[in-house]
């Protein structure tokens, strides 16, 4: 007996190291993106320089280019990049589907018609869409939830067919504001529309910061029982899990980071889509792995965001890029569940 | 010998949505019993063992844990005396046996608070009874049906309740597995005490193993009582429709059923 628990203690330890070992590597990617937007763009910087602009010194121009462009950018696309890679995870986590994630479901673009609508319409403040958007990404889960349930469940097949629904609704209103937009409006919009780090407000992201140090410690006490719960809801509540409560906690946690995180960039295409299956892949499907889903978001967000402004002769918002390489996988994975390759239960 | 856990429901109104599976259903589970739950597909065995547990919410009634209606004990403590194991379980692909088990512990630990000595303890004893020692360190996803139903069992079992209610147990199982995991679970409760509920759908085991039989149909109970007096050819005739002769098993002292197939007893009447 005392044979088998050292050998699972040196099975479980080797799990921890490896585990451990693939963070380090994503941690020392994600900083290794951050040094590189910060030094390179359309003026490289030496590091004599960045040090001396920090320590006061340094030319205007650094200084606006350190403090107004790249600071602001690298640190928005990181924390945007992680509230995007948890939100996403955790939904396709709780529906045990890849396809059940916010950009599928049409929350994010709810969350844009909503902040478009009071940016345009109210010339209401960036704090006030943050709002709107987390207001409408509440409805559109709670009305497709609704729509959905059958009895005490929720259909998935029909739960994500709504959810495309709504999102081509709200895409049709996003073109429909687009056309009364005044023309003054209009390139801000589209930049913004399609996802891109050029707009970010430091007050907007404040507030998703705050939103962070307050959720960090909430995701690491709910780690256990989100566990328990990828065992299956009914095995998970039989074990002591309060299951309900858990997931609507959880799901108002997606929500929030999601719907903050578009109020800031607009709808970076696809990227909470990429984080689930790229998460699984690396890190196995039965831990909760919220901070490697959240460095894979914020790697996806910097690494397309540094390549679309440097890389192509335009340049291209980060919502593009990501576009392109999540296309082909949400492809793939339509057929795999055309095919009933993905079970969900 | 201890006495275990009271679990007793009144009134039961319970189903899906809109629709009523049963009504007006009370129950008393017999403590410190094996009781064995039959009756033909979809009368709503399941349903019942779900509500039992708080699986699914009641539309009416109230189930009662050693006198306190069952909402009132939050999940933890319910799961400290009451374990199931479902019908219908996916496989978590990457978890090893071992750690499955370990998840059995769940409702013993804190936030944070690693396995303790006596949790190793628990899931050592849970595998050594299922005969899964030797793929403790297998992954779930890599076992046979029969393994892996094991390997739930042994999760059940980590979790060292003082009623067991189990689903359909033996449906992956051979021959040999179904009865080693009935003796399995009447050593159990020859030992401990541990009240079982099994629903079954094989009625010669239901007849040999059971303290207690419960004959569901069409979302009621419709006879209640010991193998000899639930296990007769009318009860069958009314239950599953099912034309039978009875003999009593010369081993085990049971009745045991002679299923006559339709074509056959057509021909003898
Ligand atoms: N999750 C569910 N949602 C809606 N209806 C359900 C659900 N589960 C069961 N039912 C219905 O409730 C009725 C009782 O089902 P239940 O699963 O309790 O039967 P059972 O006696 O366990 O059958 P079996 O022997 O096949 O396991 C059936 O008519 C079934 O269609
Ligand atoms: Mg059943």
């Amino acid at each position: 007996m005392r044979k088998r628990f050292a050998k699972w203690y040196v099975a479980n330890f080797k799990n921890y190291t490896r585990h451990f070992n693939k963070t380090i590597f994503l941690l020392l990617l994600l900083i290794l993106l951050l040094v590189v937007s910060i030094k390179y763009g359309d003026v490289k910087l030496s590091w004599s320089e960045i040090f001396s602009t920090f320590s006061g010194e340094g030319s205007s121009s650094t200084k606006f280019i350190l403090f107004s462009l790249r600071f602001p950018r690298v640190f928005g696309g990181l924390l945007v990049g992680m509230s995007f890679g948890i939100g996403g995870y955790i939904f396709q986590k709780l529906l045990h589907n890849p396809l059940a994630n916010p950009n599928v479901l049409g929350m994010t673009s709810v969350s844009s018609v909503a902040a478009m609508a009071v940016f345009l319409f109210f010339e209401a403040s960036h704090l006030f869409m943050s709002a709107a958007a987390v207001v409408g990404s509440l409805l559109t889960v709670i009305i497709a939830f609704g729509l959905a349930k059958d009895g005490d469940h929720i259909l998935q097949n029909r739960f994500i067919l709504i959810g495309i629904g709504i999102q081509a609704m709200a895409d049709a209103l996003i073109s429909y504001m687009m056309i009364k937009a005044d023309p003054s409006d209009l390139s801000t919009l589209l930049q913004w529309l399609s996802g891109s780090l050029n707009q970010i407000e430091t007050n907007q992201l404040l507030v998703l910061l705050i939103v962070f140090l307050i959720f960090s410690p909430v995701l690491a006490f709910l780690q256990r029982d989100f566990e328990q719960i990828m065992l299956g809801d009914e095995i998970a509540q039989s074990l002591g899990v309060d299951v309900n409560r858990i997931k609507v906690i959880l799901y108002l946690i997606s929500i929030i980071y999601t719907a903050l995180a578009t109020a800031i960039t607009g709808p970076i295409a696809f990227i909470c889509f990429l984080v689930g299956p790229i998460t699984d892949r690396y890190f196995g499907k039965t831990a909760a792995n919220f901070l490697p889903a959240a460095l894979v978001g914020a790697i996806l967000v910097l690494g397309a965001d540094w390549i679309g402004q440097n890389v192509f002769p335009v340049r291209l918002p980060v919502g593009v890029l990501t576009g392109i390489v999540g296309a082909p996988v949400l492809l793939v994975t339509l057929i795999n569940y055309a095919k009933g390759e993905i079970v969900n239960d | 010998m201890i006495k275990a856990a009271q679990l007793t429901a009144e009134n039961l109104r319970i189903g899906y949505g809109k629709r009523t599976v049963i009504d007006q259903l009370t129950i008393q589970i017999p403590a410190n019993k094996i009781s064995v739950l039959i009756g033909p597909n979809g009368c709503g065995k399941s349903t019942l063992i779900r509500a039992l547990t708080r699986l699914i919410p009641l539309k009416e009634g109230t189930v009662y844990l050693n006198g306190n209606q069952l909402s009132s004990y939050n999940s933890k403590d319910i799961a400290k005396l009451i374990s199931i194991l479902p019908q219908m379980l996916s496989a978590p692909e990457d978890l090893t046996v071992y750690d499955l088990v370990c998840r059995g512990r769940y409702p013993y630990r804190s936030f944070f608070q690693p396995l303790s000595a006596e949790d190793h303890q628990q899931v050592e004893w849970a595998l050594k009874k299922t005969q899964m020692v030797p793929l403790a360190n297998r992954k779930v996803a890599d076992l046979s049906g029969g393994q892996r139903q094991r390997a739930w069992l042994a999760t059940i079992l980590a979790q060292h309740t003082e009623i067991v209610f189990l689903d359909e147990p033996t449906t992956y199982l051979d021959i040999p597995f179904q009865l080693e995991i009935l003796d399995l679970l009447k050593e159990l409760n020859e030992r401990e005490g541990t009240t079982i509920v099994i629903v079954l759908h094989e009625l010669n085991l239901a007849a040999r193993y059971a303290d207690y039989l419960f004959a569901m149909k069409k979302g009621r109970i419709i006879t209640t009582g010991s193998a000899s007096e639930v296990i007769t050819k009318k009860n069958l005739k009314r239950i599953f429709q099912l034309e039978s002769e009875i003999i009593t098993d010369p081993i085990y002292n049971r009745p045991l059923i002679i299923p006559k197939s339709s074509v056959h007893s057509e021909r003898i009447q």
